[in-house]
């Protein structure tokens, strides 16, 4: 579904791009993440969080589940679990 | 509030539970005495209709009794108070792990199953945390050299929440030495510490406390059992690698696990094992990440509770995914702050460490200095 505002300007691992679709789910954030930077193509299913530094709110997100995008919303991911 | 959400709440904060199945409600990990003088944990069901929340007999541990529960996970047979005393009226004494057990409302009859489990948790918790008069009280500690044996009764009870804990660790790195060392000093009964690996040069700096440059070249699992002996009477190294096998072995003497380990096989392998033994584990990793000259660092820890699949989601799978950067880069601190937020994890499963809700998976991240918590659903 189209964003009722239009293109919304968010940061996907430090990178910033516009997204006019009203969410974003884990696995277009892969995808979107594979595109920005093909020489680090994630592999897998890597950890994801989210927060939105104009509105409020943070959380984490898993394979299959969605975020609300609006203006200001910054994705992470973290594409290694070492120990 | 119903009682049903006076139950759920209560074992949320105290890190038990809730589970349903088709005849049976049930409640899991209620501190208690499973043996005379000797702290664990039990399982409490009762017995409901498929799909309902009235009380049904019908099973073969009522006996024919529709009001009484099933305690499982016990030694001999009963299911004792801080005195000594068993709680409620024993009605089957099936074997020493398990026993079922009557006990009346004080008023009238139970409204249904949840209001039987709430009489239930009670007593048996109560029991658990019953005081007697004197002011204090010996502990049995498990190290090697004596040290304050003479507690309140507050006190006591806050180390009988883990006194008969027995630890699986899997993976003795950076993280996994860590998280050792910290329990190891932690009142548990017995750390049991799994890794094949041998100690390479860069392990020395990522450990905790100066280890001998003499262990170069020799397994991981023998440093930890030689160093942690020193302290504490019941600590085993099993030099092995994590596979179907030896996570049958690893589980069949453990209370709660922690994994720490790099590959997503011995990973899978490790979570898998203990989900499916109904053990409550921790999982942790932390991702690396190198940019202008700068590292930052992302800590992720998921909490995994018995009969909740949510952990197959919540930890990546990414094999080993930047290790090139993780190999090259020695930081302990990181290493040592993921492992302290995993063992607090633990310490609120226990019910040791107060918690506003149950965490289910938490991330923490050094550049931003936050932690983004996601709790249980």
């Amino acid at each position: 579904m189209k964003h009722p505002q239009g293109p919304q300007q968010i940061v996907i691992a430090g990178r910033e791009v516009k997204w006019d679709c009203a969410t974003i789910s884990y696995e277009e954030i892969v995808a979107e993440w594979n595109k920005l930077d093909p020489s680090r193509e994630v592999l897998g299913q890597p950890g994801i969080d989210w927060k939105n530094e104009y509105a409020g709110g943070s959380g984490i997100l898993y394979p299959g589940e969605s975020v609300k995008v609006w203006d200001g919303l910054v994705i992470t991911i973290d594409p290694s679990h070492l120990s | 509030m119903t009682v049903e959400e006076l139950v759920r709440e209560d074992a949320e904060k105290r890190g038990w539970a809730v589970v349903r199945r088709p005849r049976e409600l049930g409640v899991a990990g209620v501190p208690c005495f499973v043996a005379q003088d000797i702290p664990g944990r039990c399982e409490i069901w009762v017995g409901v209709g498929n799909g309902s929340d009235q009380l049904q007999g019908g099973l073969d541990w009522q006996s024919g009794n529709v009001h009484v529960a099933d305690i499982r996970g016990l030694k001999h047979g009963a299911v004792y108070d801080r005195l000594g005393n068993t709680i409620g009226n024993v009605v089957r004494q099936g074997d020493e792990e398990s026993c079922t057990i009557s006990i009346k409302k004080d008023e009238g009859e139970y409204l249904d199953a949840w209001d039987a489990l709430k009489i239930y948790m009670h007593a048996i918790y109560g029991g658990f945390r019953a005081s007697d008069n004197s002011g204090s009280h010996k502990v049995e500690r498990p190290y090697t050299f004596p040290i304050l044996g003479e507690r309140s009764r507050d006190e006591v009870q806050w180390l009988d929440l883990v006194r008969g804990e027995k630890i699986a660790i899997v993976g003795l790195g950076g993280v996994g030495a860590w998280i050792a060392d910290l329990l190891t000093k932690a009142d548990v009964a017995e750390v049991h510490g799994w890794d094949a690996d041998v100690i390479e040069a860069k392990n020395i700096i990522r450990m905790p406390g100066a280890v001998n440059p003499d262990w170069i070249g020799k397994p991981k699992a023998e440093w930890f059992e030689e160093t942690y002996r020193q302290i504490h009477r019941q600590v085993h190294g099993h030099p092995k690698y994590v596979d179907e096998q030896t996570a049958a072995g690893m589980c069949s003497n453990a209370t709660f696990g922690f994994v720490a380990v790099d590959n997503d096989e011995g990973r899978k392998i490790a979570c898998a094992a203990m989900a499916a033994a109904g053990i409550p584990f921790v999982d942790v990793g932390i991702s690396l990440n190198r940019r202008d000259g700068q590292v930052s660092a992302s800590i992720r820890v998921t909490t995994a509770r018995p009969h909740d699949d949510a952990w197959r989601k919540a930890i990546p799978k990414v094999d080993k995914a930047g290790q090139e950067t993780y190999g090259k880069l020695e930081l302990p601190d990181v290493a040592a702050v993921a492992a302290g937020l995993a063992v607090q994890s633990w310490r609120k499963v226990r019910g040791q460490s107060a918690q506003e809700s149950a965490s289910e998976c938490m991330v923490y991240r050094t550049e931003a200095d936050t932690i983004t918590v996601r709790a249980r659903g």
